[in-house]
């Protein structure tokens, strides 16, 4: 599926990284702010430089590669600097012209990229669509055509070509132009053969300029999951434990705002008659959920095998229906700083496996090398809001100064999970009070749940 | 604490995932483009509070992703005194197929966003619980629920 959905997006249009590069060059034109201890410069150090050598060079260029060194100073910062490298004899940027053929034209807004056969008078249906990519090396290039499905290997006009015919949906055709390192992604619709080559023929490529090039995608990622490592911390704390955090203050431009939250009451329901049913999130109409005398309907919690949502379905490997209940928190933020402060509800529902040692992992049947997963027990999303806030899949609320705000959420769990489930605070800005037990930055406060009226 | 150069550089390096993400979530370039601008210089203010600069990139997307939410939230508003904005900019979106842009596209915002970072991004189910400030078991909801959105869709097509 990845690949299929990498397939049909689009890099950011030139006009996109013409607003990315003015908002860093207004950025840059600020003021720094202090510089700050970093108290484990060298670990962070190495981080970045395995990070730098993992980023993708689109904007310098293949003709340069670079590397970032890193040292830290004094111990409060870390200075960056870049060097260059030499590398392949092609140019850095490039200008891909399209002649259009008979026939055929651009689609307007779409920066030379799509092309549609005026027969048909609608734009996007049928005709060409092209997207230009460049890969670092040859063997980046080679795994890439080598996890496309069923092509056929061709030349076209003097270059290596594959071919892509699906019985459905966009053909696709690469071409790779060698001299400038430009492998050439056209997906073709409703066209002929002759069409086809008529229209490859009319594509040249030419050096360009800093100001005047073709945006080249770099569809290989090479981003290590070594260097994404994550480190996750759960802790439980005391249901009632008032917890402290600060949030970004426009004012100060610093995490100085104050706010404590903190659970107040715990319940667990199988009928949802006596709830607001206009307080039920847009997403999760109590009138599907529960049946017409409010007890919550069962829900079927399956164990599959993931396929591509494409050419392969989820497997089922098991299944079972199960009896829900809701629970509801009351919860309680106070606004400690001296103005209005806007915050995301951020409490959510989670079943956790705890271990002997104390650690906690997640319940859910999961595989990711085989692909297995299962429906998770609690999907985590919130179903009940009271008060709501605006917007219907995200709650941000407004709290005065120096003010209080209480709120009751709710979230469905599997019935005999219950007892594994635990209320989370997911990263609200940055906990003061009580201070997490270590320095990741994966660290959840865990509430564990019970029901006050049991 | 990060240079002007190496900023320029790890944001830059990020141009496509925000211009997806920022699409999205507003489906309208314009907003985009203007989430994206206020993102970078939040980002750029408060570079100081990144403590693991490994982490640049979900840090970096998650910034967009509130500023995001503002912008939903500012429409909410105008859309609520009357003045409706659209929702949809029909002839902004960052699909080269039209077929599976609309499914895409057809899927609830959460959903969408979270198959767009999980199988275009290629963040994990951790990356993405730390983007957006979600368990990891709604990520693996959501996933599930946007390849069964998916098939169905592209299936009707």
């Amino acid at each position: 599926m990845k690949d299929k959905l990498k397939s049909v997006m689009k890099p950011a249009p030139e006009r996109f990284h013409y607003t990315v590069q003015s908002a860093i060059t207004e950025a840059t034109k600020q003021a720094s702010p202090a510089k700050k201890r970093i108290p484990k410069g060298w670990r962070i150090a190495i981080a970045v430089i395995l990070i730098a050598a993992l980023i993708p060079s689109t904007i310098f260029g293949a003709s340069k590669l670079y590397e970032l060194i890193a040292k830290p100073v004094d111990n409060y910062g870390l200075e960056l600097n870049v060097e260059r490298e030499t590398a392949a004899d092609y140019p850095k940027y490039v200008k891909m012209h399209v002649e259009v053929p008979e026939g055929f034209a651009a689609v307007p807004g779409t920066d030379q990229l799509k092309y549609y056969n005026l027969s048909t008078e609608e734009p996007y249906t049928d005709g060409f669509s092209l997207f230009p990519m460049r890969f670092r090396t040859e063997l980046e290039q080679k795994e890439y055509i080598g996890n496309v499905n069923s092509y056929e290997e061709r030349e076209m006009i003097g270059h290596q070509a594959y071919e892509v015919k699906l019985d459905q949906g966009w053909d696709r055709l690469y071409i790779y132009y060698e001299d400038v390192n430009v492998f050439l992604l056209i997906y073709h619709k409703d066209v002929t053969e002759k069409q086809l080559a008529d229209f490859v023929k009319g594509i040249t490529f030419t050096e360009g300029t800093q100001d005047n090039f073709t945006y080249l995608d770099w569809p290989h990622d090479e981003r290590g999951q070594d260097v994404y490592t994550y480190d996750e911390e759960y802790a439980e704390y005391p249901r009632d434990t008032k917890i402290t955090f600060m949030m970004y203050s426009p004012e100060t431009d610093d995490f100085t705002d104050r706010c404590t939250a903190q659970i107040t009451d715990v319940q667990i329901l199988d009928n949802i008659a006596e709830l607001d049913y206009d307080a039920f999130c847009p997403a999760y109409s109590p009138y599907e959920i529960a049946d017409q005398d409010g007890w919550l309907n069962p829900e079927t919690f399956t164990t599959y095998k993931e396929g591509d949502g494409f050419d392969a379905e989820d497997e089922v490997i098991g299944s079972e229906t199960a009896n829900q209940k809701l629970v509801l928190a009351d919860v309680t933020y106070e606004n400690l700083s001296d103005h209005d402060i806007e915050l995301f509800v951020s409490y959510s529902l989670e079943v956790l496996e705890k271990d002997d040692d104390g650690t906690f992992h997640q319940s859910n049947i999961i595989d990711g090398e085989k692909l297995i997963y299962s429906t998770p027990y609690t999907d985590g999303e919130t179903v009940y809001l009271t008060p709501h806030g605006v917007g219907d899949d995200f709650c941000i609320f407004t709290i005065p100064a120096q003010s209080s705000a209480a709120f009751t959420m709710g979230w469905r769990c599997k019935a005999d999970m219950i007892d594994k489930a635990y209320l989370t605070n997911i990263y609200q800005g940055s906990v003061t009070d009580p201070p997490a037990e270590s320095d990741s930055p994966y660290y959840t406060y865990l509430f564990k749940v019970t029901d006050d009226d049991r | 604490m990060i240079d002007n150069h190496s900023f320029e550089m790890l944001v830059t390096a990020q141009t496509d995932t925000m211009y997806r993400v920022s699409m999205a979530m507003l489906k309208n370039e314009h907003d985009a483009q203007d989430a994206v601008h206020d993102a970078v210089l939040i980002a750029y203010q408060n570079r100081n509070q990144l403590k693991h600069a490994e982490y640049f990139g979900t840090w970096i997307v998650r910034i967009l992703i509130n500023v995001c939410k503002k912008t939903l939230k500012q429409r909410k508003r105008y859309a609520d005194i009357g003045d409706a904005l659209p929702d949809i900019a029909s002839r902004d979106n960052p699909y080269l197929s039209v077929e599976i842009g609309e499914a895409i596209d057809s899927l609830p915002p959460k959903i969408r966003l979270t198959v767009i970072l999980y199988y275009v991004e290629d963040y994990s189910v951790k990356e993405i619980k730390e983007v957006l400030r979600i368990p990891e078991g709604t990520v693996k909801s959501r996933l599930s629920k946007g390849r069964e959105l998916l098939k169905d869709r592209l299936t009707e097509s």
